[in-house]
C-alpha cells in the first residue's frame, strides 16, 4: 500500500485523505545525500 | 471614515474594506499521511501570502518541515529550491546551519518536531502565482526544548517563473517521516 496524502481544496473547503498513486508515491522517496535521512539527533547537553 | 474603528451598526464602505491588508484564504488540518496538500490557495488576487501553522511530531526522530509547490493537476516541483537555514544549539550556544542547492528537491521552512511536541512556523511566500521566482522567508521553532534548536530562520528561492496555485507539505529530506497532525492557515496580503 502506498502512503496516504491529505488534500485540502481551497474552493470547496473540503479535505480528503486517499492513498497516493504509484506516480505520487515515487516522488517522495528519501533522497538525502549519502543516505542521510534528513533527521536531527537530539542536541547533546553539555555540563 | 470609520476605518479602523467600527461601532455596532456601522455600514462597511468599499474604502474601509479595501484598506484591510490581510485576508484569510483557507485553513487546513491534516491528521494523517505522507504529505499534505492545500490545493488552489494561490490565485492572481494576491502576489504575497502568509502561512502560519503548527506541526506535531509523531516519532522520536526529528525532521525539518518543508514544502513543494505545484500547479493544477501537475506534480509538485522537485528541483530548483535554493535555501539556507540558521539555528542556535540551545544547549551549547553555538550556531548551526544547513543549505539546499539548486538540486534540492524541497523548500525547508525550518520547523522541527518530534515525540508529540509542537513546532510552530510562520512564513511569507512571495510571488507563487506570478511569472517570477518564488521566494519564502520563515521563522520557526523546535519542539524539543533544551535538547533542540532555537532562533530558527529559513529562507530561499525557487528559481523558475512557473505560476503555482498549490502547496504540498512534507518532511525534508523529502519522503522521510509521516504527517499525523499539521494545521496551516493561509492569508493573502492585499496591495
Amino acid at each position: 500500500m502506498n502512503p496516504t496524502i491529505t488534500i485540502h481544496d481551497t474552493e470547496t473547503n473540503e479535505t480528503i485523505v486517499r492513498e497516493m498513486t504509484d506516480e505520487e508515491a515515487a516522488t517522495i522517496k528519501p533522497d538525502g545525500p549519502n543516505g542521510w535521512d534528513g533527521s536531527y539527533p537530539p542536541v547533546e547537553v553539555k555540563p | 471614515m470609520a476605518f479602523p474603528s467600527f461601532a455596532s451598526g456601522d455600514v462597511l464602505t468599499a474604502s474601509d474594506m479595501n484598506a484591510v491588508g490581510l485576508w484569510k484564504i483557507t485553513t487546513m488540518t491534516a491528521t494523517s499521511g505522507g504529505t499534505a496538500n492545500i490545493a488552489g490557495c494561490f490565485t492572481s488576487t494576491y502576489a504575497r501570502y502568509r502561512l502560519i501553522g503548527t506541526i506535531i511530531g509523531n516519532s522520536a526522530t526529528a525532521y525539518d518541515l518543508a514544502f513543494r509547490l505545484y500547479a493544477g493537476a501537475g506534480s509538485p516541483v522537485a528541483t530548483g529550491y535554493y535555501w539556507g537555514v540558521t539555528r542556535v544549539d540551545i544547549a551549547a550556544g553555538t550556531s548551526n546551519v544547513s543549505s539546499g542547492g539548486g538540486l534540492s528537491t524541497y523548500a525547508n521552512i525550518g520547523a522541527i518536531a518530534a515525540n508529540g511536541g509542537r513546532a510552530h512556523f510562520a512564513f511569507d511566500l512571495i510571488n507563487p502565482q506570478q511569472a517570477q521566482y518564488t521566494s519564502w522567508n520563515s521563522s520557526a521553532t523546535d519542539s524539543r526544548g533544551a535538547t533542540g534548536y532555537g532562533g530558527i530562520t529559513a529562507n530561499g528561492q525557487l528559481t523558475n517563473t512557473t505560476q503555482y496555485d498549490s502547496i504540498q507539505f512534507g518532511y525534508g529530506v523529502w519522503g522521510t517521516g509521516t504527517i499525523s497532525n499539521l494545521q496551516v492557515a493561509v492569508y493573502g496580503y492585499r496591495d
